[in-house]
Parts: C-alpha cells; structure tokens; sequence
C-alpha cells in the first residue's frame, strides 16, 4: 500500500513537471513572436511611405513585348511609361510625350517632355522611342503589340519629336501606346534575354527575392516625380487566393490585386474597401470545324439556352453580370445597349432552334475547362446543366490549366469555357475572335470575313455616327453567326485597407493595369 | 555497419537516377507546353505562333528528346540543374534557397511532434484514467484533423482576430530572428499536430508494453526509485518504434508541407515544386524531385543508424 501511493505522488508530481515544460516552451514562443511581430508594424509607421502589397503570382521575369499575363503587368505598371498612358479615370492621356499632334488620322506628332531619364541614369532619347516602337511592331519578335501597331508604316525622329505615320486612320492606336506594355525601354532592352526592368516609369525596381517579394522605390527620374507620394512599393508573392486574402485581413499587407470572389464579401464586412470594376467576360466557345457546332443553328441554341443568371451566382458569388451579348464599353462611341442583348435566356427556343438545325433529340459533345481555376469550373457546370436541359449531353472535361490551354491550341474539344478581356477598350478587340488564329482563346477553326472587314472598317472609321451603325451591323451578324456565346462579366477586384488612399481602379477591361494609379496613392 | 551503409547508398544513387528518368519521362508524357504556357494566363490574350516558336527555341524545348535528356542526365552529374524557364534563376541557387526553409518548418515541427507527443503519450500511460482517455481522443482528432483545415483555424484565429502571427510569408532568421520565428510558429503548428497526435499514441502503447517487461520488474524489484526506472528502462526502450515513427514522420512531413505551404504563403521547396508542375517548369520540376528523392534515402539512412544506437541488436545483426 504506501510504496503504490508513494508511486502515485511521483506520478503526478512528474506529469506536472512534463506539463509545466511544455506550457513554458509554448508560451515563451507566443511572447517571443508576439514580440517580433509588433516590432515589425512598429517600422512601417515611421516618415517615409511604404505601401505593401500583395500580388496574384510570382511573375515571371519579364521579356520585352511578350504577353506573360497579369501580374507581370501589374509590375510593369509601376516600372515603366510609354508615350502615352491612362488617366485616373481611364482615358487615353500623354505619358513621355508632353504632346501629341493629330491633326491628320494617319499622323501622328509626338514632343517629348523634357531631359527623360531611364532608371539607369541614360537619357531617354527620341531614337529610344524608334526603337522600342519598331520592335514592338515586328511580329519577329512575339511581340503582343505586333497587331495593334500593325498599320504603323514608318516611323521619324527629328529632336525631341517622333512623328509617326500610319497605312490608314486607326482609332485605337493611342490606346495601344498607352499600355503598360508598349512602354519605351532602353534598347539593350529589346531582346529576349535582357529581363525588362528598366523603365522610365515612376517606380524603380531594386530587389527581387525569388518566392517571396520584390521592392521598386520611387524613381527622381520620373518625369512627374513630385506628384508620387508612396516612397516604396514592397511587393509580396500570394498565388493562393485565400492566402492573399488573409494576408490583407491581419494587416501583413495593405493592398491586394485579384480578389477572389467569394471573398468580396468577408473583406468589405471586415471594414475594408474591395474597388471592383466590371471587366473580362466568360463565355463559351465552340469548335466549328465539324459536328453540331459548325452549324450556326446550333450556337445560337446554346446562346440561348444559357441561364447567365445561374452562371454568375454559381462561379462569382453574384460578383459579375449576366451577358447576353457583346461588350463595347460605354464611353466608346461605338456604344449601344442592344449589342449587349443579342440573345436571351429561353430553353424552349433553344430546344426550336436544335430540331430546325436537324437534331430534334440533341447530341453529346464534350466540354472543356480548367479544375485549376474555380471559376471556370463553375461556369462549365452551370452551363452543362443548361445544355443538359435541352438535350445536349455534355462530358466534362476539366484538367489543369497547362492541359486546357494544350487541348486549346490543338483543337481538342466540342465547345469550351473561357474567360478573357479585350486588350484595349476600342470593340475591335472582337477582332481576336473572328480570325482563325488558332489558339486557346478563340473558337477552333472559326473566321468570318464579312465580320472582320466591318469590325476593321469600324477601325478605320473617326466618324461616331458611322463607328456607330458599323457596330450594329456587327451585333446583328454576331446574335446570327455565335462566333462565341457569352455567358457574364465578372467583377475584378482591388481591395486595400483605410491607410491607402487616392487609389482606383480602372474601369472596364483596364482594369487589369489598375496598378497604373499607384503613382497617385499614398499611405496613411 | 559501414559495409550496410555504403551498400545502402549505393542502392540510393540507383533509385535517384530511376526516379530522375522516370520524372523526365513523366514531365513528357503530360500535355502542356512550357512555352506555352510562360506566355499565357488565365485571362489575356493568347500568345502568338512565332513567339511561342521563339521561346521553345530559347528554352532548347525544340531539340530532339533523347538531346534533351541527356544533356539533363550529364547537367545532374556535374551539377548543373539548369535555369528555371520562367525567372531564368539557376535550379540549384533555387533550391538553395528554398530548401532550407523547407527544412527549417520540418525540424522545428518535428521538435515540436516529439515534445509534445512523447509527453502526451508517456503521461497517458503513466497516468492512466481520464487523463488516459483524453489524450487518446485528442490523438484521434489530430490525427483525423487535415493539415490545411488546422491552418485555416489558426490563421483565422490567431492572425486575422488576435493579429499576433503574421497570416503567412517567411522572414530571413538573419535579418530578423524574432518575426522568422513569428512566421514559422503557426505552419510549424499545422504542420506538427498529426505528428503528434501520431508519436503520442506510439508512445503510450510503448510505454504501456514496456511496463509490463520482466528487466523492468527486476529493476523495481532491486529498489529502484519509479521515476528512475521509468526513464532509465521504460521510456528509454519504449522509444525504439517511435524513432522510427519519426524517421517515417520526417518524410511525411516533407509531404505534408505542399499543403502548409500554399495555406501560409510559405516560399519552401515544396511551393516551388508545386509553381514548377503548374506551370511546366521542367528544369524546376526535376531538380527539385531530385533533391527530394535524396532527402528520403539520406532519411532512411539515418533511421537505420539512429536504431541502431537504441537498440544494440540492431548492429549486431
């Protein structure tokens, strides 16, 4: 009896020990961190302003003139300038050219501001301007510029002036020259293996760790450089929505590119702003070469039979907008609500048009999306269910992103689930999906002359009433021919907290260069 | 001794070149073209033919197969890994970087598996009763519990209501050693509860085996006081399975930091795996599976002698 009672004390007596070693070890971990973490903020308060940042991706180094996708433009927003760029509120306004003379369509005067300066120290020269413009023209060079700047035919420095000639008017033109891609670049820069930082934009780049962040400090060379406010920018790397998400809700970054939809919600109610732009489109795209889907009967049974509401709901949470049409934005001339309802929900009329097409008791077929993207997943759902309704049984088939683009440019599909956005704002952007160029993006095999020569004639056209009536043509051929059927807009989403102001998105498709504003905001 | 080792690595550099070949092959097998891809998203444009056809040419992807494979074989045994195809940052300085992050999570969470659970299971054992009953239920849920549900809760927790951790990304311990510590603390914790929850339940079905072994009523038997025994003969032979636990634990956990990863933002070498397969970074994807392959042999390795030195008939055999 007492030796098991003298045991059962040393029992406790060692667990008590054991526990107490444990609660010690996790608590004095709890304190140093809490420690560090609050000397951290402690450094960010102090004079000079530095706004942190989360990013969608890691980017890739970026190449001169090649279309790497979002987040490298986002950091070529803050890097770099072209001749011209956009304005707060999405206008086309000068950028290194203090002017621009277009008092013939297809002439184009440029006077550079003065003494310009690369981040390098290099003087940014008018020949500098030649030079990156004529690069970026040569489709030898897989330029994503190449077919904006296609009706450039020569190209002249005289001083500080570059005048620039054009085969024919082209309303879009200025909008091209003011992306943040086709921005004027050292000529060692024009090739495919210098990385292109160089720029003679606001922010300068000066660290890159790799998986983590990159900084850019505000440039004196920038020819506005009394108007930016923000000291630095530390960038940070969040592929991982929920990630980049969370990282602006416990304050280990003040600002974020690409919200993910379903977290609209959970940010604005924590008391932070999500500055959400319509702007890229869904739709579905179909291969035309044979089967159902070459018969335009058929595409237009689809177009109808999508519930668009369903589709928004499912894939963004209610954060886009049906669309039953095509976009040209607003403040295009071009504009007219009916282009944006060609086509309407209405499953009997889709079940009409398959039987007058030849398949009264439908079809199967195969649908490609992506399982990487979430969104597009549930777009290709809700749009299987609609075909489903009306007798088109549809396989999914939904692989990762690097397959669906493979399967894409091959060809490998009945119809498809996109998302995408014009380049520029001008509708001739519609022009990617009515020539047969053979990849992801474009319905297989699809081109229509009738439609490209008006949407290149609209192009041409610096008459609004005639850009106007070319347009409707277009939308009544497009509501006949489905080059694509388009399922919603979607909102694209900036989301910062109350130390960040003087920021805004850019409308429509621009908002993806959002970041362009950055020269604008500040912190605190 | 030496002669197993030696045979053991042996076997080891067999393995790596098999599994080298075998994710070449894979990395071919699979749609999806790297030049592609680099110039693509999920919402722009598409890239043009002839800059496609430009950066194939740039990346070598247009040489025959059997080039490219071994130019990657003979690149592996002089050392060179080649250049990542998106940020053209040598593989091995990539890897260079990353590993040691990696590592840092795993060791730190391993420490954190073995306190906790080698504690947790003796003093289930020892203790007996509730205390017993407890700890087994709180085994069974962290071990249920997946790793990136876990880290949600604690982001959400101790990130986004108590802002006391950082909700994820990775500082430089040499630049600031207290938030590098902030940082790991919370994906170590994720990372660490399966674990042990694992080791505790090892432990205390050790411990409970071990107590009822005659060496140990001998030692009771010539007055030795309880605790002495139990840490001299109970514990001591009771760690011999758990040491092997932790040596398979190790490699899981390797595993399991994809998902803790991705969930904290964490910049390792399993995010730089994952980033390589999404976006067909070959030369990323293989020096990467390489180091990984080395990793578990050296692991195993280790394991063995580590038992051996518990367990002395383990070097007699």
């Amino acid at each position: 009896m007492p030796i098991s009672q003298h045991l059962r004390r040393h029992e406790s007596r060692t667990a008590h020990r054991w526990i107490g070693a444990v609660a010690f070890g996790a608590a004095s971990i709890l304190v140093l961190a809490g420690c560090g973490g609050s000397a951290d903020s402690g450094d960010s308060g102090s004079g000079s302003q530095t706004l942190t940042f989360g990013l969608s991706a890691e980017p890739a180094t970026p190449i001169t003139g090649m279309q790497q996708g979002g987040a490298v433009n986002q950091l070529l927003t803050m890097v770099h300038r072209g001749l011209m760029t956009y304005d707060e509120s999405g206008a086309v306004a000068p950028g290194l050219a203090e002017s621009v003379d277009t008092t013939d369509p297809t002439r184009y005067v440029f006077t550079l501001r003065p003494d310009l300066t690369f981040h390098d120290d290099t003087p940014l020269t008018a020949e500098n301007v030649k030079n990156s413009l004529d690069y970026y023209r040569d489709p030898e060079n897989g330029s994503q510029l190449a077919a904006g700047l296609k009706d450039i035919t020569e190209i002249t420095t005289d001083g500080d002036t570059v005048t620039i000639t054009l085969a024919q008017p082209n309303t879009a033109f200025l909008q091209y020259l003011a992306l943040p891609f086709a921005a004027i670049v050292p000529d060692a820069s024009l090739n495919a293996e210098t990385p292109n930082w160089v720029g003679a934009g606001p922010f300068e780049m000066t660290d890159l760790e790799q998986g983590i962040g990159l900084t850019v400090e505000k440039s004196d060379n920038y020819y506005d450089a009394d108007d930016v406010a923000l000291d630095s920018i530390e960038v940070k790397f969040y592929p991982d929505g929920e990630a980049r998400t969370n990282a602006l809700l416990s304050g280990d970054v003040d600002m974020i590119e690409y919200v993910p939809w379903e977290n609209f919600q959970r940010v604005s109610d924590a008391g932070l702003t999500v500055d959400a732009q319509q702007g890229p489109f869904q739709y579905v795209q179909f291969n035309v070469t044979d089967g159902p889907f070459a018969e335009p009967k058929v595409r237009q049974a689809v177009a109808y039979a999508l519930n668009r509401e369903n589709a928004v709901l499912a894939a963004f949470q209610s954060n886009g907008a049906p669309l039953n049409g095509i976009v040209i934005p607003e403040d295009d001339p071009a504009y007219d609500p009916a282009a944006a309802d060609l086509w309407s929900y209405d499953p009997e009329k889709a079940k009409e048009l398959l039987a007058e097409a030849g398949y009264p008791d439908g079809f199967s077929a195969t649908l490609l999306s992506t399982s990487q993207y979430t969104f597009l997943q549930d777009n290709a759902l809700s749009v299987q269910e609609d075909l489903r309704a009306i007798g088109i049984d549809v396989t999914l088939d939904a692989p990762d992103w690097s397959t669906r683009v493979s399967k894409g440019n091959a060809g490998e599909y009945d119809i498809a689930v996109s998302g995408d956005a014009g380049v520029v704002t001008d509708p001739s952007y519609l022009l990617n999906w009515v020539v047969d160029s053979r990849n992801f993006n474009v319905g297989w095999g699809y081109s229509n002359d009738t439609l490209r020569g008006l949407i290149e004639e609209g192009l041409r056209s610096s008459d609004d009433d005639a850009k106007r009536d070319i347009y409707a043509q277009v939308a009544e051929l497009w509501a006949e021919e489905v080059p694509f059927a388009s399922i919603n807009t979607r909102e694209q989403a900036y989301a910062y907290n109350d130390k960040v102001s003087g920021f805004e998105t850019l409308p429509g498709f621009l908002v993806f260069y959002s970041s362009l504003n950055l020269a604008h905001a500040s912190v605190e | 001794m030496l002669f197993f080792i030696l045979k053991r690595v042996a076997m080891g550099v067999g393995l790596v070149l098999l599994v080298l070949t075998l994710i070449f092959s894979a990395l071919q097998l699979v749609p999806g073209d790297p030049a592609v891809l680099l110039l693509s998203t999920g919402d722009g444009g598409a890239p043009s033919p002839e800059a496609v056809e430009k950066l194939r040419e740039q990346l070598g992807l247009n040489q025959p197969l059997l080039t490219q494979y071994f130019s990657f074989l003979s690149g592996v045994f002089t050392g060179d890994l080649g250049e990542s195809f998106r940020t053209s940052q040598p593989v091995l300085e990539a890897i260079g970087a990353r590993l040691p992050r990696t590592l840092m999570l795993v060791v730190f969470a391993t420490v954190l598996s073995i306190v906790i659970g080698v504690a947790m299971g003796a003093i289930a054992a020892r203790r007996g009763g509730w205390v017993d009953t407890l700890v087994t239920a709180l085994s069974s849920i962290g071990v249920a519990l997946p790793v990136f549900v876990f880290g949600a809760v604690l982001i959400l927790l101790f990130s986004i209501t108590l802002k006391w951790f950082p909700a994820g990304g990775y500082v430089d311990p040499s630049k600031d050693l207290l938030g590098s510590l902030a940082s790991l603390t919370l994906p170590a914790i994720a990372l660490a509860v399966g674990f042990a929850a694992q080791i505790a339940r090892m432990t205390r079905s050790a411990v409970l085996e071990v107590q009822t072994q005659d060496w140990v009523r001998t030692a009771k038997s010539i007055g030795l006081a309880p605790f002495t025994v139990f840490r001299r003969h109970v514990l001591r032979n009771s760690l011999t399975p758990v040491v092997t636990v932790v040596g398979i634990g190790f490699g899981t956990l390797l595993g399991s930091t994809v998902l803790v990863e991705r969930v904290f933002n964490y910049p390792g070498l399993s995010s730089l795996l994952v980033d390589g397969v999404t976006t067909r970074d070959y030369p990323v994807v293989q020096g990467v599976v390489i180091v990984i392959a080395l990793l578990f042999i050296a692991i195993n390795i280790v394991v063995d002698i580590i038992y051996g030195i518990l367990d002395p008939r383990v070097r007699r055999a």
